[in-house]
């Protein structure tokens, strides 16, 4: 209950120095002096001209650990300086001159920009089915909108950090890290070291996850790097500000919809153009834009669809791994124009999209056929049952029609949003990270048992759920077995923390290396070591070069509907209520009903978080934000009541992203009825209303 | 400058700038790393201390404001009885999964407890309303109080006046 000395801002070893970083003021241009002032005794500034190794990071794609005369986002790191007092290391980066030569940069703020001479195209993919054009011209009506977002904060609990202790041959470091195999890899061909001499603990992570990936490869990049110019223990914390301003955030989209409908309102052909922002470098970002492609078209059926995407380089800060990475923009595109399409058909959403999601037998915008029993119907039926969402909805309407106009009228402004969302759960094409994922259990001499993995997800509560499944399979009391504690020198590398590998993948992995103990436990001596390693299954039915076939191994469901209400002076919305029905195979059986329960709500919070908060111009991001914006996820006194139902169908599945996929379309076209404006862009805050309102 | 101050009931001599935040004193120079710092801007709570009794984000008080002072971290609170009965209810209801928010809200349920043994549930929440749990664990972390309350609160730990 006191976590002591537990997450990574606890870990402070003696005569420990700590570490800062100097960082770019400019979006985009050249560094062509840096005039360090003569610093103190034992204090000490590195720039990438003393890196040993290779200055950069990859995860998959690259950027670079500490920038070299060239920046291209404010905010890029690009001189650190390491001291014994954090204070004067303040007043010392103060000190530093810094002459840059300055050159436009590129932001992707809106459609327009997409066509602009410095939008630089990444990489594209396409892929379409049927007879678009000709759908499109057969249309009774043709509805055409675009949908932006804007890229996401974390806002994860603890801190990022780390702590890097280098003895002059090997180097141990302490990091926040998700994934410690890829960070030592990382610090070894920064230092060029051999990656046996880098050891990575990892202590308690904090929920969320997904914000421990790249920031801690950066970190932990510079904390080494520090620790191995000083020979000294180098510590490195972020303040939130810091963080909240330079790290890793999701990519932002602008996504164009085309959707042809005939007479009685049903599609006949959806073509969608996603543009995701991968900010200054692209790490992660093609496989984001793969996600945002493959679920462009949402869970609908139409015979003719056409999908164009493409990734472009801005001077943002650079998108890494998120929620919903890529999935979220599309699906928010999607659903808000779904919500047009039936509000232009004068239908009820529910009933809309009861016509046109897809179904068991139906085929997906690459090929595949869907292999579920239902497709997202279960969900939808149950969100709609539980939250009386048809009846409100048609309620709403009334009132709205009643009303002259916003300014004359004293009672909140009610509407209800119902968005559905799918997940693909086990990419069949190349590796993400699954494959070669292993788990290592040990029955000793003292017939204890010790479980071994990288991967310990204190949000899923995995140590709890680990002792369960080896307590069940082998008939050993939970105090008789270990969790070994995260460390690249003693655990398998079972890939980055997440938790839809821990359910698909790590649970799996746990349950197989209990049953061979067990089959073995009367034959063999102690003590014994079982390893199993996953294999992504080959499956044909996805080609990735023509995007064909069935790209998942099988799809979680999500249905949410959100009320709220708008304070038509302040315009200030207020969440009354949302329901989730989630359908991710027997998830309770595993985890309890409670402890998924809990997962899904700590995600709708964070999503929450996000439609409501303000969005920032990306010059102000180094100067100091107010406190209401670094925190916008609600507390304890305006958290709304949050409903949550379970369908267990098959095995268990990841959950996934399904809520920050549906909460924001959700409150989008819940905006959207309240104010009778069609809403295109996320977050909304008050003063975006406005600026709907006056134009 | 030096500031005496009473720590966990333990005086406390430190010597340096007045402006240095008593979350940095209490995790850097005491190592009471029970207190936990998450936004360094009093938005989130997770620093929460007594200070003289009455809870205060420690990330916002500058040395200047300690002398004479008492102040109770989670590590002289977990001493109580209080603690004790309230730690159970709390892991009875599966609160706090991550634990990073933990200290802040159980020394602001704590205060609550000792002014009002038997608060509602909106009580709690206005309550706890400087506390962010990012786990979004409200309503284990409101039903765990709500399983202390039945059971007597005798004092408010660390109120000296």
């Amino acid at each position: 209950m006191i976590a002591k000395q537990d997450f990574i801002a606890d870990i402070l070893p003696g005569d420990c120095l700590y570490g800062l970083t100097l960082r770019s003021e400019i979006a985009r241009g050249n560094i062509l002096s840096i005039k360090v002032p003569e610093l103190p005794s034992g204090y000490k500034a590195v720039t990438a001209a003393d890196i040993p190794g290779v200055n950069y990071i990859k995860y998959p794609g690259r950027m670079p650990c500490l920038a070299y005369k060239k920046v291209n986002f404010i905010g890029e790191p690009f001189l650190l300086m390491a001291g014994k007092d954090r204070a004067v290391l303040r007043e010392l980066l103060k000190l530093i001159e810094v002459e840059y030569k300055e050159e436009e940069p590129f932001f992707l703020e809106g459609m327009k920009d997409r066509d602009n001479q410095r939008c630089r195209v990444l990489k594209r993919l396409s892929f379409s089915r049927g007879k678009i054009k000709e759908s499109l011209k057969n249309a009774y009506q043709i509805v055409e909108a675009d949908y932006r977002t804007v890229a996401q904060e974390h806002f994860y609990a603890d801190t990022q950090g780390a702590v890097a202790l280098w003895d002059g041959k090997s180097l141990i470091i302490h990091s926040s890290t998700q994934d410690p195999f890829a960070l030592r890899h990382n610090i070894a061909g920064l230092l060029a070291l051999n990656p046996r001499r880098v050891r990575v603990i990892s202590p308690t992570l904090g929920c969320s996850l997904d914000g421990k990936l790249e920031p801690s490869f950066m970190l932990g990049g510079h904390a080494a790097f520090l620790s191995y110019a000083t020979a000294k223990p180098v510590k490195m914390i972020y303040s939130r500000e810091e963080d909240i301003a330079c790290t890793f955030k999701s990519p932002g989209s602008c996504i164009t919809h085309r959707t042809a409908l005939d007479q009685e309102g049903k599609p006949l052909g959806i073509q969608v153009e996603i543009t995701l922002d991968a900010g200054a470098y692209q790490l992660n970002s093609a496989h984001g834009l793969l996600k945002a492609a493959l679920s462009a078209c949402g869970g609908y059926n139409c015979p003719n669809l056409e999908v164009k995407a493409q990734l472009i380089r801005s001077n943002r800060v650079p998108a890494g791994i998120f929620p919903g990475f890529g999935e979220a923009q599309s699906f928010f595109a999607m659903e808000l124009h779904a919500a047009r399409l039936t509000e232009i058909a004068h239908e009820d959403p529910a009933r809309w999209k009861h016509r046109n999601l897809l179904k068991r037998g139906d085929i997906l915008p690459t090929g595949g056929k869907i292999r579920e029993d239902a497709g997202g119907l279960p969900v939808l039926e149950k969100v709609v049952a539980i939250s009386d969402f048809s009846r409100k909805h048609a309620a709403y309407n009334a009132l709205k029609n009643r009303r002259e106009s916003i300014a004359n009228t004293r009672n909140p402004l009610r509407g209800i949003g119902l968005a559905v969302c799918s997940k693909g759960i086990g990419y069949q094409g190349e590796d993400h990270g699954d494959n070669g994922c292993t788990v290592n259990v040990r029955l000793e001499l003292d017939r204890r048992l010790t479980i071994l993995t990288s991967i310990v997800d204190n949000e899923l509560e995995s140590s709890r759920i680990f002792k369960q499944i080896a307590a069940r399979i082998l008939d050993i009391e939970p105090e008789k077995i270990t969790i070994a504690p995260v460390d690249t020198a003693n655990v398998p590398n079972s890939g980055a923390a997440s938790s839809v590998r821990t359910l698909t993948v790590v649970f799996r992995l746990l349950e197989k290396c209990c049953l061979a103990i067990k089959k073995r436990r009367l034959t063999s001596s102690l003590p014994i070591k079982v390893r199993r390693s996953y294999k992504t299954p080959e499956e044909p039915g996805w080609d990735i070069e023509s995007l064909r076939g069935s790209p998942y191994r099988e799809y979680s469901w999500g249905a949410t509907v959100l009320e709220l209400e708008i304070d038509p002076v302040t315009l200030q919305p207020n969440c009354r209520g949302i329901w989730l029905a989630i359908d991710t195979g027997s998830i309770v059986d595993l985890l309890t009903e409670k402890l998924a329960v809990r997962m899904v709500k700590g995600m709708v919070i964070r999503a929450l978080g996000y439609a409501a908060s303000v969005e920032h111009e990306q010059s102000d991001l180094l100067h100091v934000l107010c406190p209401d914006e670094h925190y916008a996820v609600p507390g304890f006194m305006n958290l709304p009541p949050i409903e949550i139902n379970f369908i267990g169908r098959g095995e268990a599945r990841g959950i996934g992203d399904l809520p920050f996929s549906g909460v924001a379309p959700a409150y989008g076209a819940a905006v959207s009825q309240a104010t009778g404006y069609y809403i295109d862009q996320m977050p909304l805050s008050p003063g975006i209303i406005q600026k709907y309102m006056e134009h | 400058m030096k500031i005496n101050f009473l720590v966990n009931k333990r005086p406390v001599t430190i010597d340096g700038s007045p402006v240095r935040r008593l979350v940095d004193i209490l995790r850097i120079d005491l190592r009471l790393t029970g207190t936990k710092e998450g936004c360094g801007e009093g938005s989130c709570g997770s620093c929460v201390v007594l200070m003289n009794g009455n809870l205060v984000n420690s990330c916002l008080i500058p040395a200047f404001k300690l002398p004479d002072s008492e102040i109770v971290t989670i590590e002289g609170y977990a001493q109580s009885k209080e603690y004790t009965d309230l730690k159970q209810a709390l892991e009875d209801a599966g609160a706090f999964p991550c634990g990073f928010c933990s200290s802040g809200i159980i020394l602001a349920a704590g205060n609550l407890l000792a002014e009002n043994s038997s608060p509602t549930e909106a009580e709690i929440r206005e309550a706890l309303s400087g506390n962010i749990c990012r786990c979004g664990d409200y309503d284990s972390i409101i039903k765990g109080i709500r399983g202390v309350t039945a059971k007597p609160q005798s004092r408010r730990y660390g109120k000296t006046r």
